[in-house]
């Protein structure tokens, strides 16, 4: 049974399409890339499946669910930019996800966070850039979710911090879930990769098990990914 | 959840609050301290001005705070980037907006009550310095509240407990019409504050004529004895004063719901985060 399934998604922004008939079936246990050039619809899609967007046509199903308040508690998401309140504690941001999310791990959110050496006394306000990207990911990555959405994930890190943050995500999803993960920095995603999928100008131009992909191109995701949107 | 989500309202709001209704009420203490003991001859007369323009800057200030964090309350935690977290919740719409309305209405309340509680300790601290026991002055006595409770009739708590329902409405039909014209103003991805003011005046418009009309042809109330039944008149109305109360929070509870569902549907159906 897919964990995330889209029928004939598109979403107009006026007369702006943004994604054009969009099917996926996306099953439990992978980590997928969702990889395009920038304003390939990406994030709206992403958007979509979290319920901030409303799709102009077409279906979505999340565990057999149609998105809304009660898929928003099996689902984390990572968004593409600072989304925590600057004037709240990481303490405090850590009650609120245990008071709201019942999937929420305190002890592992505690562990990661003291191996990045983020002081949780401190205000989001005063932790560096690179630390809020840090602590968004974290407090992500430490419900026990089914679905994980992960808009360009590891953008604003350092390569050193990337390395900790992709072992996370592999290490913190289980089988009975499924990783969604947007970027253009594919080389750096590629090895945790089990499946791909392409967008371009809003459509799903492949959708394929990255060994496969690796096997029948004779290229590397990467190779192959600048070859397809070369410009 | 709607508690949950209060619990983080409440806080939001008290960090910035709390502090200035101590100030304010610590301020008004010593405005009347200090005006008693310029009025004593005990300081110089340049105090008499001094304080009571710190404590009106206060007041000033706790007035434009409450409507600051009314107004940023919302379009920073729901409409801007902090939406992401907001809308991410496991709870609906509806309770988002609930929970905004609710602490909004509840500061609003407070910040009248920081107000009166100040006024009253300026009172108070003038009345301590001259001379007289301010709690005999201010205190009625026991004969004078058992003559007050006596005259009290039924009628009279019902128009209380109505009156304070028609303050509650108005309060938050005021808050909601504020939201609905910042999620139509949210629509365009520049100039949302332009947006924001440009629907709020239009909702005064379209209020004001709506009002106009209704009241011109008496239509709404021709309407409100027609369902009861009764000719227009007030003659045949018990309680003429709870009657009127009650068209006004049915009136007001009205106009307050088609902004509640605007705001909902802009929220729901066309959010567009910063």
């Amino acid at each position: 049974m897919a964990l995330i399934e889209c029928k004939d998604v598109s979403k107009n922004y006026g007369s702006t399409v943004s994604l054009k008939q969009v099917n996926l079936s996306l099953e439990a246990g992978r980590i997928v890339g969702l990889l395009g050039p920038n304003g390939s619809g990406k994030t709206t899609l992403i958007k979509l499946l979290e319920h901030l967007l409303v799709p102009t046509s077409g279906l979505i199903i999340l565990n057999e669910l149609a998105p809304g308040a009660k898929t928003k508690s099996f689902v984390s998401y990572l968004p593409d930019r600072d989304f925590l309140p600057d004037w709240m504690k990481v303490n405090d941001l850590i009650k609120m996800y245990k008071d709201f999310y019942e999937d929420f791990d305190e002890k592992i959110a505690r562990e990661m966070l003291e191996n990045l050496h983020i002081d949780c006394t401190k205000t989001i306000k005063k932790l560096s850039k690179g630390n809020r990207e840090k602590v968004q990911l974290i407090l992500t990555m430490s419900r026990q979710a089914r679905i994980y959405l992960l808009d360009e994930p590891i953008a604003g890190v350092d390569p050193a911090a990337r390395d900790y943050i992709l072992h996370t995500i592999v290490s913190h999803y289980n089988e009975n879930a499924v990783v969604l993960i947007s970027t253009h920095l594919i080389n750096d995603v590629e090895s945790i990769l089990d499946e791909v999928v392409f967008l371009k100008e809003g459509e799903v131009v492949l959708h394929e098990n990255a060994d496969e992909l690796r096997e029948k191109t004779g290229m590397s995701v990467d190779e192959y990914f600048r070859e397809v949107f070369k410009c | 959840m709607l508690g949950k989500l209060l619990k983080y309202e409440m806080k939001m709001f008290g960090r910035i609050l709390l502090p200035l209704y101590g100030l304010l009420i610590a301020t008004s203490v010593i405005t009347g301290l200090s005006l008693s003991a310029v009025m004593n001859n005990v300081l110089d007369e340049y105090l008499m001005a001094f304080m009571p323009i710190v404590y009106g800057v206060i007041l000033v200030a706790v007035g434009v705070m409450t409507i600051v964090l009314l107004i940023n309350s919302f379009y920073k935690n729901l409409l801007g980037r902090e939406g992401y977290l907001m809308f991410s919740l496991p709870v609906s719409t509806n309770k988002l907006i609930s929970a905004k309305v609710i602490s909004n209405v509840i500061w609003i309340i407070f910040s009248v009550l920081a107000f009166i509680i100040s006024a009253s300790a300026l009172a108070f601290a003038m009345i301590g310095l001259s001379g007289e026991d301010p709690v005999t002055i201010v205190t009625p006595t026991f004969e004078e509240i058992a003559h007050t409770l006596s005259q009290v009739t039924p009628t009279m708590i019902i128009n209380i407990i109505l009156g304070i329902v028609v303050l509650i409405v108005i309060i938050s039909l005021m808050i909601i019409r504020i939201y609905a014209a910042m999620a139509i103003g949210s629509q365009w991805n520049e100039h949302r504050i332009i947006g924001s003011i440009l629907a709020y005046g239009g909702f005064q418009i379209a209020e004001a004529v709506i009002m106009t009309i209704l009241g011109m042809t008496g239509y709404a109330s021709h309407y409100i004895f027609a369902l009861l039944n009764r000719p227009f008149d007030m003659d045949g109305v018990a309680n003429p004063f709870g009657f009127g109360l009650l068209i006004m929070i049915v009136g007001f509870g009205i106009v307050a719901a088609i902004y509640w569902f605007v705001t909902w549907y802009f929220l729901e159906k066309r959010l567009n985060l910063e």
